[in-house]
């Protein structure tokens, strides 16, 4: 087992960076030279929250500083579970820290705006981007080596394969350093207070059951309730508000007209064009900033009228507004076929089609967990020192009582028709007066 | 219609679960909904993908309770809806599923002749054990040298299920 002395040793950084969340965060030698790589950089110019900067002026961090807090956090678990004998090698610490830092390597412009794009079409989402990030860019794959660590190690455990199922939970599990920094950030950024954790005291309550499960002391449960509670306010307030969802559904209608019109490598269309943009490093530029310039040039030359008048809703802020909002809290997840708010949203789109053009209107349909009560990944509280319990089986624990689900169903239109189209729709008898 | 975000619709999942619940038996001592019941859709379903060979697209994560897939989240109801109504298997499966159906079922029944039991417990050992050999990185040197240093099980019991995973050839 490392002792505190050698954990010490591993901190002792050859640089440290102000962060306004965590404070002073120290940093090693392999860590700096990651992050002085043009890959990681570009972090610098990905928002962390997408367009939410239109909602909460604030919200104006990138995943770098996301990136370098998951990290910190990630240090401070692993140290702790490190003492406690959990994590054998003190080389685990460092590799722990390294996996949370390039987990968000891959995020694609804007975030989760445009991540559903390639999602939904090449099957690939931020965790694959960075995948072959990590994997192709020679950058990445030369520090590591030079240092020891292997890339597909870093890989096994973003994607949750590595053979130490307690790695895979540190950065893939309700309780993650991934959200427990961003919950923090995003409150911060945002301004909405009642999303903030008490993360001193989930670490300090931090252990391992008898059967390898992440667990937490019964004296941190209060903590770990906050942590729920605040993840269900953050939903409704900040990741899944109306208008922001509104925007991120405007950048990504936007962004799949530019794929249309555009030839370009920063535009990849396949696998492949994604490895070939990380094995030559252009990867680096592919950015908000890069895709702001791209909409400007196309608004400029205003070839395309529905593109035109996209781009235009977005930099004028009259983006798609909310028509029928029926989202609700719910402990079932949300069945598609059978839903009767979905049916009733996607008739009244039919009804409509006559009035508004296909971009000028979206619907948005998504089934958001806020807790499962599955045994794999279910939270675990140790009861005086010995039975481990999941939190949902804890019978005066709030966790038994919220919601399961976040059921959001809304129909959107651009501003512009957005008057018109309501007078139709009450005119109609579908939403009241 | 912006649908990008809806849960995706894999609609067979709940079907061929469902099938390989009843057809395996252990929908009998196994309560809808329950821990167990949870627990054994997870590792059919990855059984399913590796050992039928039908890739339904579920990413498995390598847990302390052995493969589990974050997306099958959204299928526990569903397939335990599935299995209150009466299933048409005949009309219902394409020959690609039967066969998928067929190789898992076959692997468990013969882990059953060498056991002479299947219970989620069982299932849960192979489903570990395959993913061992197959998906897990590093890959272990012994992969049932590794399960029991994790989990507490007999040693003779792991090593009569291993046996048969080896014999089908199922590790790469």
């Amino acid at each position: 087992m490392p002792n505190s002395k050698e954990i010490s040793r591993l901190y002792s950084g050859v640089k440290r960076i102000y962060d306004e969340v965590h404070g002073y965060i120290e940093l090693s030698e392999i860590e700096l030279k990651i992050i002085d790589s043009s890959i990681f950089q570009r972090l610098r110019f990905i928002k962390q929250l997408a367009a939410a900067w239109y909602v909460y002026p604030g919200a104006t961090h990138t995943r770098f500083s996301h990136s370098l807090g998951a990290m910190h956090i990630m240090g401070l678990i692993a140290s702790r579970l490190a003492s406690l004998g959990y994590i054998y090698s003190y080389d685990d610490v460092q590799l722990l820290r390294l996996a949370a830092l390039l987990h968000d390597v891959g995020h694609t412009p804007f975030s989760h705006a445009i991540e559903p794009f390639y999602r939904y079409r090449l099957y690939i989402g931020h965790e694959d981007l960075s995948k072959i990030v990590i994997l192709e860019n020679s950058d990445i794959k030369e520090i590591l080596s030079s240092y020891g660590y292997d890339p597909k190690t870093i890989v096994a455990i973003l994607e949750g394969r590595y053979r130490e199922p307690l790695y895979n939970q540190l950065l893939s599990s309700d309780l993650d350093v991934d959200r427990m920094d961003y919950l923090i950030r995003d409150a911060l950024h945002t301004g909405v207070t009642y999303g903030s954790i008490d993360l001193h005291r989930i670490i300090a309550t931090l252990v391992v059951d008898g059967e390898g499960n992440l667990a937490i002391l019964d004296k941190g449960i209060d903590a770990l309730e906050n942590f729920y509670l605040a993840r269900m306010h953050m939903y409704r307030a900040v990741y899944y508000h109306k208008t922001l969802v509104g925007y991120e559904m405007l950048l990504r209608k936007i962004y799949e007209y530019i794929n249309e019109y555009t030839e370009d490598t920063l535009l990849p269309k396949s696998r492949e064009d994604i490895v070939k943009i990380s094995r030559s490093g252009e990867i680096a530029l592919w950015h908000d900033d890069w895709f702001i310039g791209m909409m400007i040039n196309m608004y400029r030359e205003g070839k395309h009228s529905e593109l035109k008048e996209l781009i235009e809703a977005f930099f004028f802020r009259k983006g798609y507004k909310v028509i029928i909002d029926r989202s609700r809290f719910d402990f079932y997840p949300l069945d598609l076929d059978i839903d009767k708010d979905i049916i009733a949203l996607q008739k009244i789109m039919n009804k409509i089609e006559d009035k508004v053009k296909t971009h000028q209107i979206a619907l948005f349909v998504d089934d958001i967990k806020i807790l499962d009560e599955d045994p794999h990944i279910s939270p675990r509280i140790i009861i005086d020192g010995k039975a481990s319990i999941p939190i949902t089986d804890i019978e005066n624990s709030i966790i038994r009582n919220i919601p399961r689900r976040y059921h959001i169903k809304r129909l959107y239109v651009i501003s512009s028709k957005w008057q018109e189209l309501k007078e139709y729709l009450m005119a109609k008898g579908f939403i009241d007066a | 219609m912006d649908m990008f975000n809806a849960v995706q619709n894999k609609g067979r999942v709940e079907l061929l679960i469902a099938y390989l619940m009843k057809d395996t038996g252990i929908i009998e001592y196994t309560p809808v909904g329950s821990i167990e019941f949870k627990i054994a859709v997870q590792k059919f379903m990855y059984l399913l993908q590796v050992v039928g060979g039908l890739d339904l697209g579920f990413k498995f994560e390598w847990l302390s309770m052995g493969p589990y897939s974050k997306g099958l989240q959204n299928y526990y109801q569903k397939i335990s809806r599935v299995l209150a109504n009466n299933l048409n298997r005949v009309e219902e499966l394409d020959a690609f599923e039967q066969n998928a159906l067929e190789a898992v079922k076959k692997l468990l029944f013969s882990v059953k002749d060498q056991t002479a039991k299947l219970d989620v417990k069982t299932l849960e050992i192979v489903a570990s054990l395959v993913m061992l050999c197959r998906d897990v990185y590093p890959k272990p040197l012994d992969p049932v040298e590794e399960l029991i240093k994790r989990k507490k099980l007999f040693k003779e019991d792991v090593l009569r299920i291993w046996k048969v995973i080896d014999k089908f050839g199922i590790c790469i």
